[in-house]
């Protein structure tokens, strides 16, 4: 095919029907680029913008554009995150713009049959027919019922802004339905713990400044993750300036090798935790007991239904043994609060809080432990000893002038922890392991990835828990939301269950059935527990569109694929959060400084293809709801002074409702209203970002603006959502274990105001699965962010050097076992699914665990034939209920296994 | 003035950034790291760490490649950068057996005929990089020189996310190399062969 | 004997040497191509095949010349001189297949960098095969001057030539599998071995061995059998790193070449040369035993790539290693490399078939050795 600049742009798109996917593949050459100019003439552009080859988002780039081609991408120095670094991601995103495997153009199905393994029958249209198809059925659903619309947002950002139009999921909301489901929201259930003890989100965060002990229990600091912005950095700072690393983990990760490892059944984090709470509460004795006296809800008083005892103003009480009489908690005359014994309160006998939370633990001893998660109990006990004694309880710091309590020791936890069948539960304990050392919001402790003035005291003193840790008021039955918000309000979005659902959603007595899926950034097959149940939810689907950058899974299933522009193309803007693994990275001025609003210039599209917030608008525009946008736009901008805040447009900026925008406009707007005149678009395309906050080191930590009010110890906002819901539930009369995955019975230990241990299906497999599957996160693959399985240079880097990539990791007592040696081919078979590949014989294995790293494996092929022939961990998961916490809906994501050779 | 370099291996994390740094600078024939980093694995269940080594062209001043190169194809510049004249190498490829540190290359096939992706065509990417790799001529890492001109840092050291490598000139006693030299009683690789390295490390190898 | 049949047979044999010359040259056309695949050289063992014939045709060379240069006239003086000379042109043909640019090849004469040791060769080789001319013109010309020069000359120069390859190798620094001065003595040895076996071929198709050729032979052998144990014992009784490229020999990819050079190569004509029997055999059987030796050699100095630095190193696409250090692949030549390498060879059959008859003045090629051969069979 001779490539002109004439066919590249209108034909790009096309490709047989015969199933070779884009394989036909031109690049629109060099000289496609350079014609327009004089021959001999360097055209050098370079741009500013920002990477989002991971979720973080938190590094600015410049790309140097020659005569069309993008020959370099770089860290910005003046931006505080990175200051010029980028991770090896970031640099290899230059491949996702030549990627053949792209799509080049809308296109439609015309094979009406859907099917992993069927061909579509791709034929290329023009965006006129794809909008207007797609705008039709939007519409039907939307004058019909619009809860039938079902959006599938994801966190493949390479290809897609997160949440279209701006945080909130505003496009569902103006269309009218309840119905978003983050696709990779079984794996992204960080949030619960963080969200009720430290009133924060997306996560906890250690303090790598003043930090001198970091438990790090299934997560890692920064460092496993190579992130550019600031936090392997700062983690090796933090080394560098003594702080002992302890990381709990099956693998000896980079980070673990930096610090100390501690082997554990992948698992049985839970049992470790409350092992660690009992040596602390029965055998050392020794915690912050100023903090959980005074700025806990320890000392107040519960009655026999488990609940508050509250006095005649209906505040909780608190036991004065100085006058040994009950008294409001926030009594100016209150001495001395009793943490033990039993009192008499009116008829009832009530005990501080602190008493049934001691003695949930009397159970849990290190030996106890030590048979559940093989570390040794003198292991569990030297931790203990060592976290405590490292809080250097009673110390006091001064940040910028003001006194802080020091306290440089923190425990972290994250998908490792929590994504089990008990995670909610190990999590929120990692919390209270944090709450004894009276670490929170202090230097060298835990903290939120949201900075300054967070907490908001409840009317009984407490903090109120935030996001999805708000206790549950409201039950509807039949449920209208297909992943079962109703049975899982403290869900962050299992989209595992709503595709079990949407196959059969009468089976749930749901009155509505879904019509049009709309996925976007996203990928319900890949990331489902079982992408077979992810591909039969998706065809069960009458219409579905994708926004789609290349021809993955949720493409292939498309009856209309919107074709996207590469991160590169992307013009467009980011609210970034804030560092999610720490606070600081040991720079003065760090914390308050790197939060910002980014924004990334674009470097012109190659192909037929388009930013999706665009898109969206143009869709609501030929719905007829441009208006219903504007209007929703005019109330909460794209964003707020803070992260995940939002403010109404100021006056003079509102929009016209019958006018349409384009979504930079909306973003001048908002920029304009929070910053000021000068802070529009222009500023942003030329500096790349403006930041959020302007604080000083000291307005970072969220307890410079609250230091009274007091964090949960004894868990009575879980019990409280409980007490609501569980009635609820049972009224239904549906059986649990056929609906649900588990009995009520079992459902209600999750909703226990104090840690309970509950075997779960993990810990019940048959005994043949031996072994236990994890995946581990690789630098150069995680998170299925960034096509990163198709970038043809970290394919080659890591498949000639890097071992664990691409491969079954084993301990050498496996392999020994089962005479496996470097490099065989071998299968690791679950109870639900197999997958094979080279195994890697390695001692940074736990001896009982096997480990799949990096998130690889296709069901297709028109990603190209190596991706497709990679080991996939997602294969031995199941995606069932059962398989997915209660709370917190994230899926059991380590499988029992067995191996043997192919 | 000579342009040389300290990598912390303590802070080394082994992500490869500087590999892909180096890549998108560079853009090297398929399979060709100018910039690598290598994984090592010491010790045994549950006392075993993870390493890395990240290793490239040490600008050895007294460097067994320039020495062995028949015809001066290899040469040192005034800054003590060891280079390829492209035009005098005849591709005997005496230099990759020279190098005890594995840092030379060498162009084996057309990257037309074996591109970045697999089966397709080259990219443009690759289009614009290409001229710079020859097809049987030995490569290797040029410490940016362009970049150098440009006043701008090697693309590998200015990307490294914990910032574990120092650039400067070593015949400046009051460079920041020469001082984290001087200060952490860095070494070369392989001093014992008398290479004279321009790359020294933190840290045990 | 039917000279126009053993000149038909003579054109027969041209033309398969044209021809596989013609193969070896469109195998390296793709080779320089760069068409992937088609050598197995890779940064791991920038060095094969090539290299190996190089040595092999240089210590064939150095050796035959510097007996016909210094033999008596009662050996085939002639007949060696034109083997040595031709041996010589074929390592330098050997060489250029294994350059990327062929085309700039002028400069190792013209513009050559005089402190890299590989001008050594570039010299000496040139002297060799000028003098090794003066020789065949001097011996066939009966032209006194010319002989006397050459013999002056060339065992110096024959001496000198293995001399400057083996610094090359040895000089180069932290590669552990060449870096031993033993190795100066192999090439010398080597060298020897390689020039009596042909003088042995010779006389044995002439059927007329002298009895010091053949003993020299196996002394040669048995010098060379020392120096293999002498270098197997330092590897196995040494715990350093520098020990392990002979120990990879003794077990690793490369082991059953390496064995086979020794019980093929060294052992049995050997044994045949100590019990006077199959005496063509054993002379065939130690050139062979040469070039494998050679190739081993090439091979040895990249197995362990990283040196220390490849203690506990873990790489896929380089295999595990002996004692925890890492190894590369074991190198293979490709099918192209294969035909380019018996493309040197035809081109060295075809000018010894082309040049021996001219020089020696009557129907004397490879065909007559070959039928001489045969007689020697049937006999």
């Amino acid at each position: 095919m001779q490539i002109t600049r004439r066919n590249f742009l209108k034909g790009m798109g096309a490709v047989s029907a015969a199933g070779a996917l884009g394989m036909a593949l031109n690049f629109p050459g060099v000289n496609t680029f350079a014609s327009a100019q004089e021959a001999g003439v360097t055209e050098k552009k370079e741009l500013k913008g920002f990477c989002l080859m991971c979720k973080h988002s938190g590094c600015c780039n410049i790309v140097t554009v020659e005569n069309g081609v993008v020959v370099n991408v770089e860290g910005d120095p003046d931006y505080v995150t990175n200051q010029g670094t980028l991770c090896a991601r970031g640099k290899s995103t230059i491949m996702n713009r030549y990627n053949p495997y792209r799509v080049k153009a809308p296109m439609k199905r015309t094979n009406p049959e859907k099917g992993l393994v069927v061909d579509p029958g791709w034929v290329e249209i023009s965006w006129d027919e794809a909008l207007d198809t797609v705008a039709t059925k939007m519409r039907e659903v939307y004058d019909n019922d619009p809860r039938e619309f079902i959006y599938f947002p994801g966190f493949a950002m390479s290809e897609f802004t997160m949440y279209g139009l701006g945080r909130g999921n505003r496009l569902p909301r103006i269309v009218g339905s309840p119905n978003d489901s983050s696709t990779k929201g079984q794996f992204c259930c960080i949030h619960y713990g963080v969200n009720m003890i430290l009133a924060n989100t997306p996560t906890a965060t250690a303090d790598y400044r003043f930090c001198k002990y970091l438990l790090a229990i299934g997560r890692g600091g920064g460092v496993n993750g190579s992130y550019a912005q600031g936090e392997s950095r700062g983690l090796i700072y933090a080394l560098e300036n003594g702080m002992r690393l302890v990381c709990v983990d099956p693998h000896c990760s980079t980070e673990a090798s930096l610090g100390e490892w501690v082997p554990i059944l992948p698992g049985s984090d839970l049992p470790f935790i409350l092992a660690l709470l009992h040596v602390i509460l029965y055998e050392l004795d020794k915690y912050d007991k100023d903090f959980v006296r005074d700025r806990t809800n320890a000392p107040y008083l519960i009655g026999s239904d488990g609940d508050y005892a509250r006095g005649a103003s209906n505040k909780p009480q608190i036991w004065d043994l100085a006058e040994h009489k009950a008294k409001d908690f926030d009594d100016p005359t209150l001495i001395n609060p009793a943490m033990q014994g039993e009192y008499q309160l009116k008829e009832e006998k009530v005990k501080p809080a602190f008493m049934l939370f001691k003695e949930s633990l009397k159970d849990y001893t290190p030996e106890w432990a030590s048979e559940k998660c093989t570390v040794p109990a003198a292991a569990i006990r030297q931790i203990a000893s060592d976290f405590v004694a490292s809080a250097q309880i009673g110390n006091t710091i001064v940040v910028d002038g003001h006194t802080f309590p020091y306290r440089p020791a923190a425990a972290i936890t994250s998908r490792g922890v929590t994504n089990h069948l008990d995670g909610d539960i190990a999590d929120v304990s990692s919390k209270l392991l944090n709450v004894l050392i009276g670490n929170i919001y202090v230097p060298g402790g835990l903290h939120g990835t949201k900075l300054g003035d967070n907490l908001i005291t409840d009317p009984d003193g407490v903090v109120t828990p935030s996001g999805e840790a708000t206790p549950c008021t409201s039950f509807t039955y039949p449920p209208e939301h297909f992943d079962l918000l109703e049975f899982m309000p403290h869900r962050h979005s299992s989209n595992t269950v709503a595709c079990q659902v949407m196959i059969e959603p009468e089976k749930w007595n749901m009155e509505i059935k879904p019509k049009v899926l709309m996925v976007a950034g996203g990928n319900p097959i890949l990331v489902n527990g079982s992408p077979k149940q992810g591909e039969k939810a998706v065809c069960s689907v009458p219409f579905v569109v994708s926004f789609s950058y290349h021809y993955d899974e949720i493409a292939q299933l498309s009856d209309v694929i919107l074709a996207e522009n590469c991160m590169l193309e992307n013009g467009t803007f980011m609210d970034y959060m804030g560092n999610e693994c720490s606070l600081t990275t040991g720079e003065p001025g760090f914390p308050g400084k790197h939060v910002a609003r980014l924004y990334r210039n674009a470097v012109p599209a190659i192909h037929n293809t388009r930013e999706a917030n665009e898109t969206i608008i143009e869709i609501l525009d030929r719905m007829g709801l441009i208006s219903k946008l504007n209007e929703s736009i005019n109330k909460a901008a794209m964003c707020g002074p803070r992260p995940f805040s939002s403010i109404p447009l100021a006056d003079k900026y509102k929009l016209d409702l019958n006018k349409r925008y384009t979504y930079e406009e909306m973003w001048d707007r908002t920029l304009k209203t929070i910053y000021g005149e000068e802070y529009g678009l222009d500023y942003m395309k030329k500096h790349g970002h403006i930041r959020t906050y302007n604080l000083s080191d000291k307005e970072s930590y969220s307890s410079y603006y609250n230091n009274t009010v007091r964090h949960q110890l004894y868990l009575q906002t879980q019990k409280r959502s409980g007490d609501f819901l569980l009635p609820k539930i049972k009224e239904t009369g549906l059986d649990g274990e056929e609906y649900f995955g588990m009995s009520w019975d079992d459902l209600a230990k999750h909703y226990l105001p104090v840690p309970e241990y509950i075997e779960t299906n993990l810990h019940n497999a048959p005994e043949e699965y031996d072994l236990y599957a994890i995946t581990i996160r690789l630098h150069m693959s995680f998170f299925r962010l960034g096509s990163l399985d198709q970038n043809p240079w970290v394919l080659d880097w890591n498949n000639r050097y890097n071992p664990f990539y691409n491969s079954i990791c084993v301990n050498p007592i496996v392999a020994e076992a089962h005479a496996f040696k470097e490099g065989d081919i071998i299968v690791a078979e679950s109870q639900f699914g197999k997958t094979q590949g080279k195994v890697h014989i390695t001692e940074t294995m736990h001896p009982r665990a096997i480990a799949i790293p990096g998130a690889l494996g296709r069901y297709v092929k028109s990603l190209g034939e190596k991706t497709s022939r990679q080991t996939c961990f997602n294969a031995l998961l199941n995606g069932s209920l059962g398989y997915c916490n209660p709370i917190h809906g994230g899926l059991e994501t380590t499988a029992r296994v067995k191996v043997y050779k192919a | 003035m000579r342009y040389g370099m300290l990598i912390d291996l303590s802070k080394c994390i082994g992500c490869a950034a500087c590999v892909m740094a180096c890549k998108v600078e560079n853009g090297t024939l398929t399979g060709v790291y100018w910039c690598n980093v290598y994984t090592k694995e010491i010790g045994k269940y549950p006392r075993v760490k993870k390493r890395t080594m990240p290793s490239a062209c040490m600008h050895c001043t007294n460097a067994p490649c320039v020495k062995a190169c028949p015809t001066g194809a290899s040469y040192h510049t005034e800054e003590g950068l060891v280079l390829v004249d492209y035009d005098k190498c005849i591709g005997c490829r005496v230099c990759l057996n020279a190098c005890p540190y594995n840092a030379r290359h060498y162009n084996f096939t057309d990257q037309r005929k074996n591109p970045y992706y697999e089966g397709m065509e080259m990219t443009p990417f690759e289009k614009v990089k290409n001229k710079n790799h020859p097809i049987g001529k030995a490569g290797k890492c040029i410490l940016c020189k362009d970049r150098l001109n440009d006043g701008k840092k090697p693309a590998c050291v200015q990307t490294c996310p914990t910032q574990c490598r120092i650039f400067g000139d070593l015949d400046e006693p009051n460079s920041e190399v020469s001082i984290a030299i001087r200060n952490n009683g860095a070494k070369p690789l392989y001093a014992h062969l008398g290479t004279k390295p321009s790359v020294y490390y933190i840290g045990s190898i | 004997m039917n000279t126009k049949k053993s000149g038909s047979k003579s054109s027969i044999i041209n033309i398969v040497c044209l021809v596989l010359l013609a193969v070896g040259i469109f195998a390296w056309s793709r080779e320089l191509a760069g068409n992937p695949g088609t050598t197995n050289l890779s940064e791991y063992a920038p060095w094969g095949l090539y290299i190996a014939l190089f040595l092999f045709f240089e210590a064939l060379c150095a050796g035959t010349l510097f007996i016909a240069a210094l033999g008596s006239n009662n050996l085939p003086r002639l007949k060696m001189a034109v083997i040595g000379t031709v041996s010589g042109v074929c390592a330098g043909i050997a060489i250029l297949p294994d350059l990327g640019s062929p085309l700039t090849v002028w400069r190792l004469l013209f513009a050559p960098n005089t402190s890299a040791p590989m001008i050594l060769d570039v010299w000496f080789l040139g002297l060799t095969v000028v003098f090794g001319i003066l020789l065949i013109l001097g011996l066939s010309g009966n032209k006194e001057g010319l002989t006397r020069l050459s013999r002056i000359v060339l065992p110096i120069v024959t001496i000198l030539l293995p001399l400057g390859t083996a610094w090359l190798f040895t000089t180069l620094p932290g590669k552990v599998g060449w870096s031993s001065s033993l190795e100066i003595g192999v090439f010398i040895a080597q060298a020897a071995l390689a020039g009596l076996c042909v003088l042995f071929i010779l006389q044995g198709i002439a059927k007329n061995v002298a009895n010091i050729t053949s003993k020299l032979v196996l002394a040669f052998l048995l010098i060379n059998l020392a120096l293999i144990i002498g270098e197997v014992g330092q590897a196995l009784y040494s715990s350093g790193i520098e020990a392990l490229p002979t120990k990879a020999l003794l077990r690793g990819g490369f082991a059953p070449i390496f064995w086979c050079q020794v019980i093929l190569g060294v052992i049995i004509p050997s044994i045949l040369l100590a019990m006077n029997k199959s005496p063509l055999i054993a002379g065939v059987l130690s050139l062979l035993g040469v070039v494998i030796t050679k190739y081993l050699f090439v091979v040895k100095g990249n197995i362990y790539p990283f040196l220390n630095i490849g203690e506990s190193l873990v790489v896929p696409e380089l295999g595990a290693g002996n004692e925890g250090y890492l190894m590369a692949p074991t190198y293979v030549p490709s099918g192209f490399e294969w035909l380019v390498g018996i493309g040197v060879f035809a081109l060295g059959v075809l000018l010894i078939n082309l040049l021996l008859p001219r020089v020696t003045n009557k129907q004397v090629g490879v065909i007559n050795i070959i039928q001489d051969i045969n007689q020697i069979g049937v006999n």
